[in-house]
């Protein structure tokens, strides 16, 4: 069954293992114009500009929840992890997570969470993946036999062993991932931060690490918060998504039900006996995809089922499906972007 | 223990660079060899050279040959290299004294330096046998210890905080580059202070490299009398403590406008 950890403290079970609450990160950068007068100008008197990287974002995060950050590039994500990781500090407002505040860096607090950034690595770049874990060990000061113990199951689960004695330089991005995140999890983290971790991978590797963890996540209940690009990642892993755009939190809570809230649209995917010419479907919607015979239009969603009748009655359809619209196009909406996805 | 692992890993670090490994060392062990070739024939028409006999000028160019290995500090490339690729961050979120890791890893760097040069000390001791006769041990070499410590001490607090400077520096390797030149002329890294022009001597005297090597040097070459040996250790001792402060500081600055630029 689940085992909890050394430092699992029961009475800690009912409170939330993250809290943050209205917190901002607010940089000042200095504004550059452009043009040699203002470069001079810049020299005497000096502007700044305030950036809110995290701007009043607040949310708490329960034992063992799976949560994703969606958010453009930019949006805040990887600040507020940072924040939570105790690298950055908040320029106001609270964050406290496992009943720390992160920025104090106490060495309690540290043993018991891992922050694993997908493009930085912790890993000895010149020496086998085993040597940094062995480090690792004395680092967090893991007992030996709970070592050995955590370090079978991890190499077990992310299929390791041909790895472990191999320079870190000579693996490959995605066999180095697997080693990172062995690496992080040798002290049995209770409270995992991953920072787009299946970046630049191929998508069997993507989905390796996705199964990964989420059997991390069910075994021992660990909190994990996760930051990807990729859709996938989420919707495979995460009930709940907390979504980021300009620093500010634009929703927080199920993957579902965002797509419920926020598409007005439905898809109308379809497949016809014979070709049509693409005019005549184009009364019934915005045509998102058209292959000849197969299709998809986009209905507003009060009207679904009058142009699904319509489609029906007037053309020779051989299947059809309603569909709710992509979880990206969404997300693309909620930002506010003008791309309309084509499908395939 | 985990000294020990820090240790260790620098060890096995250090010796992963082999090909790097031996082009420094041929630069650390190089030039005070060819020196030594110039002296066996610059003293071919005089018995002293700036207050040095041929016996003591050797001892000197062997002697800096030993300290350029095993006292001089290199950390500064690592330091810096992490705070620019921002792997810096990797370490702080860890329950570990990021100091520590770059001290110990320093010195598992000197301990296969020292490996390294043994052969070569142990050819020259051969080849120069009658001119390195010991010096006076016996009154020295508690002292001498003390003082190689020492010199060990403000080299690598030294390097620490020059390699510090990454927090604000973006092209950090031309001054890095420039210190070491420093290094070498104020340090008395191939030649005895004694030979500097004197205009040079005041400014040798207000930076820390000349008690890296010419300060031990001259208390190996029992060129101090006690009295002297005991304020030299004292100035040591002040260096050391004050570089330990002074890189406290700009790491806490430094710190802070790492955090003010994203970590």
């Amino acid at each position: 069954m689940l085992d909890p950890g050394p430092e699992y403290n029961p009475s800690m079970a009912e409170s939330p293992v993250i809290v943050v609450d209205r917190l901002s990160k607010v940089y000042r950068v200095q504004k550059k114009e452009p043009g040699l007068v203002a470069s001079i100008r810049g020299l005497v008197r000096r502007a700044y500009v305030d950036v809110r990287a995290v701007d009043d974002v607040s949310f708490t995060i329960e034992r063992g929840e799976l949560i994703g950050f969606l958010g453009p590039n930019g949006a805040g994500k990887t600040t507020a992890l940072k924040v939570l990781a105790g690298l950055l500090h908040p320029t106001s407002g609270q964050a406290r997570v496992l009943g720390h505040e992160p920025f104090k860096r106490e060495r309690v607090f540290q043993r018991r969470f891992s922050l694993v950034l997908g493009q930085k690595n912790q890993l000895w770049w010149d020496l086998p993946a085993i040597e940094s874990f062995l480090l690792n060990k004395e680092i967090y000061g893991v007992p030996e036999r709970e070592f050995r113990a955590t370090l079978d199951e991890l190499v077990d689960l992310l299929e390791l062993a041909p790895l472990l004695g191999v320079q870190v330089r000579k693996l490959s991005l995605g066999e180095r991932m697997k080693c990172e995140l062995a690496g992080a999890l040798l002290h049995r983290p209770e409270v995992l931060f991953l920072d787009e971790p299946t970046i630049g991978l191929d998508v069997v590797m993507q989905q390796k690490i996705r199964e990964f963890i989420l059997a991390y996540n069910r075994r021992y209940a660990a909190t994990i918060l996760l930051t990807s690009h990729y859709m996938d990642d989420v919707k495979a892993l995460c009930d709940r998504v907390i979504v980021i755009n300009q620093g500010r939190l634009i929703y927080d809570g199920g993957l579902a039900d965002l797509v419920q809230q926020y598409a007005d649209d439905k898809l109308l995917q379809f497949e016809l006996e014979r070709p049509v010419p693409r005019e005549a479907l184009a009364e019934l919607g915005e045509l998102t995809l058209w292959e000849g015979q197969k299709g998809a239009l986009r209905v507003p969603r009060a009207e679904i089922s009058a142009r699904a009748a319509r489609l029906l009655a007037e053309f020779p359809v051989r299947d059809l499906a309603i569909q709710e619209p992509d979880v990206e196009e969404v997300i693309r909406e909620l930002f506010g972007s003008s791309e309309v996805g084509a499908h395939g | 223990m985990l000294y020990l692992a820090l240790w260790r890993i620098g060890l096995q670090e250090a010796l992963q660079y082999r090909a790097e490994s031996v082009i420094w060392f041929l630069f650390d062990v190089l030039p005070p060899i060819m020196m030594v070739f110039l002296w066996l024939t610059a003293y071919e028409g005089q018995a002293s050279v700036a207050g040095y006999s041929l016996q003591a000028m050797l001892q000197y160019t062997v002697g800096v040959m030993v300290l350029r290995n095993v006292v001089t500090a290199h950390v500064e490339w690592d330091v810096s290299y992490q705070i620019r690729q921002g792997t810096l961050s990797m370490h702080l979120v860890r329950p570990m004294n990021t100091w520590a890791l770059w001290f110990m890893t320093g010195l598992a760097a000197r301990t296969v330096r020292a490996l390294m040069l043994l052969p070569v000390l142990l050819a020259c001791l051969v080849w120069l046998g009658s001119y390195l006769e010991t010096p006076e041990w016996g009154t020295g070499i508690g002292a001498l210890a003390a003082s190689l410590v020492l010199a060990y001490m403000i080299s690598f607090f030294t390097k620490l905080g020059i390699g510090f400077l990454a927090f604000w520096l973006t092209d950090i390797t031309g001054t890095l580059t420039l210190v070491e030149v420093v290094a070498w002329v104020f340090g008395g890294m191939l030649l005895p202070l004694e030979l500097l022009p004197d205009v040079l001597r005041p400014i040798a005297a207000l930076l820390p490299f000349q008690y890296i090597y010419h300060v031990p040097m001259s208390l190996l070459l029992g060129r101090l009398d006690p009295a002297e040996v005991q304020t030299t250790l004292g100035v040591q001792a002040a260096w050391a403590g004050g570089l330990v402060l002074l890189a406290g500081a700009i790491w806490q600055r430094g710190l802070r406008r790492y955090e003010a630029v994203g970590g």
